[in-house]
Formats: structure tokens, sequence, C-alpha cells
């Protein structure tokens, strides 16, 4: 008898079968669906085969990427075999190189790069000019120097979510008669539900890079997506990825529900007040790309913290969190609260002297 | 300009500290007071009520004692023994301050103590202090008139020569006890009507219309307050604006040409009114006034007693 392996449809994990709820169910997302569900869900969005062209790139990348290993923190960078990565982007320690990469690794498609590493500098530099308490060496040529081009792997999901709305809202109004104070409450079931279509969640595959950094300077735009060409990678790095789509899919999951609570939340008036009686984003369906997006990305160790910052590399949108000189700080603050103190005595001498 | 405020406030800050530091320890006040010329024989009791007319002796012996007191105390001493009850507390206190200034200037160290002899029913004993002796005796004066309520009888009754030499003895006693219990490092006395502060600084005594740094201590605590509550705020504000920023909203990839909501609804349940009675607030109040004061001459302290 052929055994039959089925695929989770929204995140691609092998699916078990429950023997309490007697259906198939998958691990990571929880859903859970029969087997009728599943065949009719694979004969709505049926499984393409690869096209020739498909096959010949990924020959290409297996044959034309090499992989290098950092042994400090563990990164796997990858670039084309006309250059040689000589230090790691995250850690800045040297990397060896491992070997070559299958083609399984290889993204279908990229956003190249459009934001010049010139135009990344200035705005990393105009950003860092209005923060005060920077430590001195974080402004450093030799700082800047460390910014670097990477094609961050990312996890491309568009989403079917089922959304299923009950509230009671309250209108409330009030007056006055005498010497009373009177309020009208006009309540109201408030119902919303419906399919909404979110398209393009990226969440990115590298579980180095800290996961809220990389989802502060979306958005991509996906207009400008190119079938993947190694000759896009010449002159910057990329990374290879380490968490799969099975592990991204709960945050997939809850930023579509973001999204579909949004747009519910949005189509609701004004009330005084919302009594949520209800509130259920359910996905139906995911479809996934992987693809590879540009970033600039810079690393600064401070008191054994590891700051990062990242540069949309298509928009040219900054995120980090500034490193905060606490000692500069707590001088400034000092200074401050003697001179207030000074300020507020002198001028109480003034007027009450 | 925001990151030339940061240097700009610190510098500010440290000229506005070093006026404080200044004002409260380099600054000499300007002092009034005019001290004890060492001239004792100013110090004296007056017999107005002519209660010792026929013991002489007695009397001379209290005026001896008065100058012994006044060259140890380094202070002038008047005991006036007041015949004739014809003022009020206010007018008392006027006539004891005017007379120890007649007598030994203005400002000057010294103290004078009327016992009213008049034989009214409530007499009214008092005392006057000026210079060091304002510092001195103005938080024992209730102390010192009970002690002399000792050797006096109450009112309506006729005090006899012998208690009123115990009492001057007494008070000169008195005086004496106090002035060796010097006040605190902080301790200041102002004078309302004449807007001077009486208090010692780096061990000379002061007579002056400038504020001690003791009297600025509650201003000084109260600044300090505001000024670490300001520190805090600043710190932790400014530490927030170096968190990180918040996430992109995924709202951003939603298709609304794709998405539908298939059921919207807004449907009318009830309605219902509640009513609350409104509390009315009325407060009352009432006007306190203050009686006035004594202008043109030194600063005076003191206060008066009925027995």
């Amino acid at each position: 008898m052929e055994a039959i392996e089925y695929k989770c449809p929204n995140c691609d994990a092998d699916l078990k079968f429950d023997p309490e709820s007697q259906k198939l169910s998958c691990e990571f997302c929880l859903s859970s669906f029969t087997e009728d569900e599943l065949k009719k869900i694979n004969e709505a969005y049926g499984e393409t085969t690869p096209t020739e062209a498909e096959i010949q790139t990924q020959n290409e990348f297996e044959e034309h990427t090499n992989l290098y290993h950092c042994a400090s923190c563990g990164a796997q960078i990858m670039c084309d075999d006309q250059q040689t990565a000589l230090f790691c982007y995250y850690c800045h320690n040297p990397v060896i190189l491992s070997g070559k990469l299958t083609g399984d690794y290889k993204p279908s498609k990229l956003i190249p790069f459009k934001f010049t590493k010139d135009r990344a500098l200035e705005t990393f530099r105009n950003w860092v000019q209005k923060k005060t308490f920077l430590p001195d060496d974080f402004k450093s040529e030799q700082q800047l120097d460390k910014l670097t081009g990477l094609y961050v792997p990312f996890w491309i999901a568009d989403c079917n979510v089922k959304a299923d709305f009950t509230a009671v809202g309250k209108n409330n109004r009030s007056w006055t008669s005498g010497n009373y104070r009177y309020t009208e409450t006009k309540e109201y079931n408030v119902v919303r539900r419906g399919n909404i279509t979110v398209n393009g969640i990226p969440a990115d595959g590298e579980s180095k890079i800290e996961d809220l950094l990389m989802e502060s300077i979306e958005p991509f735009n996906y207009d400008e997506l190119q079938p993947f060409s190694m000759t896009y990678l010449t002159g910057f790095f990329a990374d290879k990825y380490d968490v799969d789509k099975a592990q991204v899919f709960p945050r997939i999951k809850s930023r579509a529900s973001q999204a579909g609570k949004k747009v519910v939340r949005d189509s609701i008036g004004s009330y005084s007040s919302l009594a949520v009686s209800s509130e259920q984003y359910n996905i139906l369906k995911t479809d996934w790309e992987y693809m590879m997006l540009p970033v600039w990305f810079m690393t600064y160790n401070y008191n054994n913290k590891i700051y990062e910052f990242a540069i949309n590399g298509q928009t040219g949108k900054l995120a980090g969190t500034p490193p905060l000189d606490k000692a500069k700080l707590r001088m400034f603050c000092t200074a401050l609260g003697i001179g207030i103190t000074a300020a507020i005595y002198l001028l109480g001498g003034l007027l009450f002297g | 300009m925001k990151k030339k405020l940061f240097v700009i406030i610190p510098v500010i800050s440290l000229i506005l500290a070093g006026l404080v530091v200044y004002n409260l320890v380099l600054k000499k006040p300007k002092n009034i007071g005019k001290g004890f010329d060492g001239d004792s024989s100013k110090s004296c009791v007056i017999d107005d009520a002519g209660i010792f007319d026929d013991d002489e002796d007695t009397l001379d012996k209290l005026n001896e004692l008065a100058e012994d007191y006044s060259e140890k105390l380094e202070m002038n001493i008047i005991v006036y023994l007041n015949g004739i009850y014809k003022y009020n507390e206010k007018s008392t206190e006027d006539f004891c301050a005017d007379y120890y200034d007649a007598n030994c200037g203005k400002d000057t160290d010294g103290i004078l103590y009327l016992m009213d002899l008049s034989g009214v029913s409530s007499p009214l004993d008092c005392i006057s202090t000026s210079g060091k002796a304002v510092l001195l005796y103005q938080k024992n004066l209730d102390a010192i008139f009970s002690s002399l309520d000792n050797y006096l009888p109450s009112g309506g009754e006729e005090v006899q020569p012998d208690e009123a030499e115990r009492a001057v003895i007494e008070f000169f006693r008195q005086i004496e006890k106090y002035e060796k219990k010097k006040p605190g490092l902080f301790s200041t006395y102002h004078d309302k009507v004449t807007d001077k502060y009486f208090y010692y600084k780096g061990g000379e005594f002061i007579v002056s219309k400038d504020r001690p740094a003791s009297a600025n201590l509650l201003v000084l605590l109260i600044s300090a307050a505001i000024g670490t509550v300001a520190a805090i705020i600043t710190y932790f504000s400014i530490k927030k604006a170096y968190k990180f920023k918040n996430s992109t909203n995924p709202g951003v990839y939603v298709s609304h040409e794709e998405s539908r909501l298939t059921e919207q609804s807004d449907t009318f349940i009830r309605s219902y009114v509640t009513k609350r009675k409104i509390e009315s607030n009325s407060s009352g109040g009432g006007m306190r006034s203050g009686g006035g004061g004594r202008s043109g001459g030194g600063g005076h302290g003191g206060g008066c007693h009925r027995r």
C-alpha cells in the first residue's frame, strides 16, 4: 500500500493524523482538515510543476554560489563565486568557505538593491545626528564601514482570512433637567463577517536578525520583483535561511489576523463603547513564496549587547534601537536637575526674599 | 539647535548653581545689628510704680545686679516696674520697644522686662527683646513668664516689695539660663513688621534684611525636589526615546479589491435612560484679619503675658 504524505495548505508542514479529532492536524499552525477538505483545497489550488527555465536557474544557483560560515556567531552567508566574503556581516569576525548550496535555497524572486550605499550612509548619518546620547564611537567612520548590503531571505505569504466579529455597541447621550443628569443609552448588535485577502506579508527566514527589525523597514514594493538571477548578488551578500515557512507561520498568522482585525474595526462606526462578544480570524489558505529582499544591515556591540540597524535597500526606510550612553544622559539630567533647583531657588529668593 | 541645547543647559545650570553657592555660603549679609557697646550703666531697674520708695537699698542692689548681668551677658537689661495700667497689649509692646530704643539705641543687644504693678485684676507683664536677645529668648518667653509667675501674685492682689524683688532676681537668672543655651545652627527669627532677620552666621550675630541661608532651607528643599523630579522625568523620557519604534502595521498588506465583508450590520437592540441627582457643593468660609505693625523703630521680638 502506497503511503500518502499530506502537507498543510497553510504552512506546508507535514500533517499528522489526530486520533482524537479523527482529522489530519498541523502541529505548527494548529489547523486541522479532513481528507476530503484537503483534496478539495488541492484541487482548487493545484500543484504546479517547475518549468525548464526554472530548473536551469536552479542549476546555475547550485554551481555559482559559495557558502561561508562564521565560526563565531554561526551565520551562514552566501555570495556568488566572483567575490569572496571575508567578514561576517553580523559579528564582523572572519568567515570561512564551507562549500556549495543546494538548489533548495534558491529563491524564486528577488527585489534588487535600489538604494545605494552612499544614500544609506547619508540616511544613517541624518538619523544619528538627531540623537545626542549615543556612544562616541557609534558615529565613527570605522563603524559606518560595517554597513553591509545584504539580501535577506524572506517567506512571503498571501492569506485568505475569514473574519467573524460580533459585539454590542453603545451610544450615550446626556442632558440635564432640574437637579438631575439624564443619560440615554442605545445598544446595537454589531456583526461583521467576511473574507479578507492579505497579500505579501513578509517574514524573514533568518533567526539571527530581529523579526521586529525586519518588520519595521517594511513595506517593500513587490512591483519591482525580479526573477532570481545570480547577477543581482554581485557586490552584495546573501543570507541562507535557517527558519522554514512552518516556523514563520505563527508570525504570519498573527499579522494576517491583525490586518483582518483592522479591516473589521475600520468598518465599525464610532460607538461610545464596544463590548466584543466574539472575534475570530481564521486563515483559510496561505500561498507561499520564498524570495530575497535588499537590506543595508549593520550591528554595533555596546556593553555586551548587539544593536542591529537595517535600512530598506529599496525604499531607504531605517529602523533600529539607538544605543544609549547612560553615563552621558545621567550627567545631563544631573546638570538639568541642579539648574532647575538653582533657578527655582533664586527665583524664590527674589519673590519672597 | 537641539544638540546645542544639550550643551547650553548644563552650562546655564552650572552658572545658576554657582549663584546659589555664592548666595548660600560666600555672600556676606549686611549686618545692621549694633551689638552691645559694653556700657552696662544703661542697664537698670526703673521703679515707676514706687514700690521700693521706702527701700532704696533694695532698688540699688537690683540696679547693681542689672549691671552685673549686663556685663556678663553682654547686653542691655532694663526692668521697668510699671505702676499705672494705661496700655492694652499692643500698645504695651510698643511702649516697651520704644522705651528700650530710646534708652539703649535701635538694634542693640538687650532686653526689657515690664512688670505690671498697677494692681488691675489682670496684670499685663511684657518682655521686649532687641538684637541677639531676640534670637536667645523669643522661643523661651512662655517658660520665662511661667517661672516669674511663681514669685508674683495673681491678678487683683497687691504685689509686695519682696515679691517684686524676688521676681526681678528670678528674671535675671532666667535670662542667664537661656543665654547659655545658644540657639541652633539654623535658628532664625524674622520680624515681619521691620522685615529684619536675626541669626548667627559663622559665630557672628547678624541683624539683616537679607534672608539667611537657613531661612531659605525650605525653598531650597522644595526647589531640589522639583529639580529632582524634572531630572528623573527627563531621564526616563529620553531613555524611552531610545527604545525601538513600532513595527509596520500589517494593515498595509490588505487587498481591498479582493476583500469583502459579506455581513455588515448594526442592529438596534434597545435603549434606556438613567438619571443621577446632581450633588450641589456649597462651601463656606470666613475671613481672618491680622493686626497692624509698629514702624520706624528697631527690630524687636518679645510678647506679653497676663498673670
